[in-house]
């Protein structure tokens, strides 16, 4: 079984989900982080000397158990908030880091394969920001858009959050898009290693980068599954089994 | 240059102040208590990172350093910026200045005690016990979950039962009164986390880069930090003389989670077995060299005059 593990509004997982039904015709589940805060979700994690094993009984009958789910394509960016609603007046920030925590222990316990796997910064993926990922760049060869900060004029907005890019997703170290060129290509699948986080997307400054000369903005553990098409499913299907 | 960052009277801190002053190694202190006159301009261009930090009376070329102890507070709740309004420019200044520094941190080729990025993974501890069993270390047996019946089950296989929290979030260990039923029925809210009781006596290990300083404490209580409260009377401790083989898993241990420090919570239960309860990342170890004379901060001097190959 592989299980796709998205919020509602993710429509490039489920389409994702939806291509490796087609293409494997394996089992794929399509699990939603919202359904996971049902109050008839059953939680079973145990942590032994032989290691973890974790079972999941869904609202709706479906179970997960660690042994029988192959990989996790996971999109989870936080838990379902409901429970932290419940929560006493002043606790909401403890139930919250309770649920961050539990929702990372049992996704590392579910599969050997998880895409992304979870970290202490961040449930699906590593977050970074964007002065770590130029560094990271920089070690990868990657030209990249110079960067001053001053702590005494705080201004974020040379972070590029809103100027014109272009994303490329990497799957597994591979930068999906042709019109890399060839040295940047190979830099890229360097900092996609480097960052240890098997699907990214990778941000170049300018719509169109080859007039810019393909300089790294930044990147983000939690791309548009759907940038590289097919290919992009073929790759997440490839890393899944890897 | 070696930077010791966080606030100076705090006991950690003022420990390891005092060790580099005795051992004659050149540090700054950056005092985060001075929040107001802190700053900070980084730079990343073609030829990597650059900066220059400033605070009162000092300024510091950031290639220069080679050493840095940081242990700042929550910015957020400092005295300084008491009565500031969230979103005033004395707080965002703040803000900047503790994030950037951070980043600075994480990439610097100096050695840093410790990393943000390596002080993660005990933000959740049943995540962080699942690295620690594949370090080669016992776990306490645990259990999550929000259905009392498998609580049940599990007291049945290991007697007595521990509940605490899975967050980083501090909180005191109590052991589970099964026939306060309607109370254990609340946990159908939200997972909880228990663990079979492993008895035996605590010990606690602060690696500093390969040295091991273990400190044996005496207390019956479930939950020694809060020992007066529990049992009556405070923990009493003891240097205590680790196995080498166990000293080397703590080392190794500790690197694995890329900490150049840390406090390992071991249990030495009857059974013969080496029980790892979790590492700390950030470890309070001025308590334990008050109460035993382990020289801990003087290693940590040691380790940050040494820089990092």
């Amino acid at each position: 079984m592989i299980v796709v593990l998205c919020h509602s509004g993710d429509y490039s997982a489920q389409w994702v989900a939806e291509r490796l039904r087609a293409r494997t015709g394996e089992l794929v589940e399509v699990v939603l982080v919202e359904s996971l805060a049902s109050p008839g979700t059953v939680w079973h994690q145990e942590i032994r000397d032989v290691g973890s094993h974790v079972a999941v009984t869904l609202d709706d009958g479906r179970k997960l158990r660690s042994g029988e789910v192959k990989g996790v394509l996971n999109r989870m960016i936080m838990p379902a908030e409901g429970v932290v609603r419940a929560a006493v007046e002043g606790d909401e920030g403890y139930a919250r880091n309770e649920l961050t925590s539990f929702a990372a222990s049992w996704l590392r316990g579910l599969a050997a394969r998880i895409v992304n796997p979870p970290t202490p910064q961040g449930l699906s993926g590593r977050w970074r920001p964007a002065t770590a990922w130029r560094l990271l760049a920089l070690e990868a060869g990657l030209n990249i858009r110079l960067l001053a900060l001053d702590s005494t004029e705080p201004d974020s907005s040379h972070l590029d959050g809103g100027e014109p890019s272009t994303t490329v997703l990497t799957v597994g170290e591979m930068p999906l898009s042709d019109s890399l060129p060839t040295d940047v290509r190979a830099a890229a699948g360097r900092l996609a290693a480097l960052a240890d986080t098997p699907v990214l997307g990778l941000r170049f400054q300018g719509l169109d980068p080859n007039a810019s000369g393909w300089r790294f903005l930044d990147a983000t553990p939690y791309p548009d599954l759907t940038l590289a098409g097919e290919a992009g499913v073929e790759a997440i299907q490839a890393e899944l089994s890897a | 240059m070696i930077l010791v960052c966080g606030i100076p009277s705090e006991s950690s801190l003022a420990r390891i102040i005092d060790a580099l002053e005795r051992h004659d190694e050149p540090h700054t202190v950056i005092n985060q208590r001075h929040v107001r006159e802190l700053a900070l301009a980084l730079s990343i261009d073609d030829c990597g990172l650059g900066g220059r930090l400033t605070g009162p009376g000092y300024e510091v070329d950031l290639s220069r350093v080679t050493g840095v102890y940081l242990r700042f507070m929550d910015d957020r709740h400092l005295p300084e910026l008491s009565g500031e309004p969230d979103d005033s420019p004395a707080r965002a200044s703040s803000r900047a200045f503790h994030d950037y520094f951070g980043h600075w941190a994480e990439h610097t080729p100096a050695r840093v005690v410790n990393r943000y990025g390596a002080m993660g993974s005990n933000f959740s501890k049943p995540y962080q016990s699942q690295i620690i069993q594949e370090a080669g270390f016992h776990v306490p047996a645990t259990l999550l979950t929000n259905d009392p019946h498998l609580v049940d089950t599990f007291h049945a296989e290991h007697g007595a039962l521990i509940y605490k929290s899975m967050s980083g979030e501090r909180s005191i260990v109590g052991k589970l009164d099964l026939s306060d039923r309607a109370r254990l029925e609340r946990i159908r809210w939200c997972p909880v986390q228990f663990q079979a009781f492993v008895d035996g006596p605590n010990v606690r290990v602060h690696t500093v880069g390969g040295e091991v300083f273990a400190t044996i404490i005496y207390s019956e209580a479930v939950d020694y930090r809060y020992a007066a409260q529990q049992v009556g009377q405070p923990a009493r401790m003891a240097p205590y003389r680790l196995d080498d083989e166990v000293a080397e898993r703590c080392v190794r241990l500790a690197s694995t989670l890329g900490l150049e420090i840390a406090g390992l919570d071991l249990k030495f239960p009857t059974d013969g077995r080496v029980v790892c309860l979790e590492v700390n990342p950030s470890p309070v170890f001025s308590y334990f060299e008050y109460n035993t004379g382990q020289p801990i901060a003087d290693a940590v001097a040691r380790l940050l005059a040494n820089p990092q190959v």
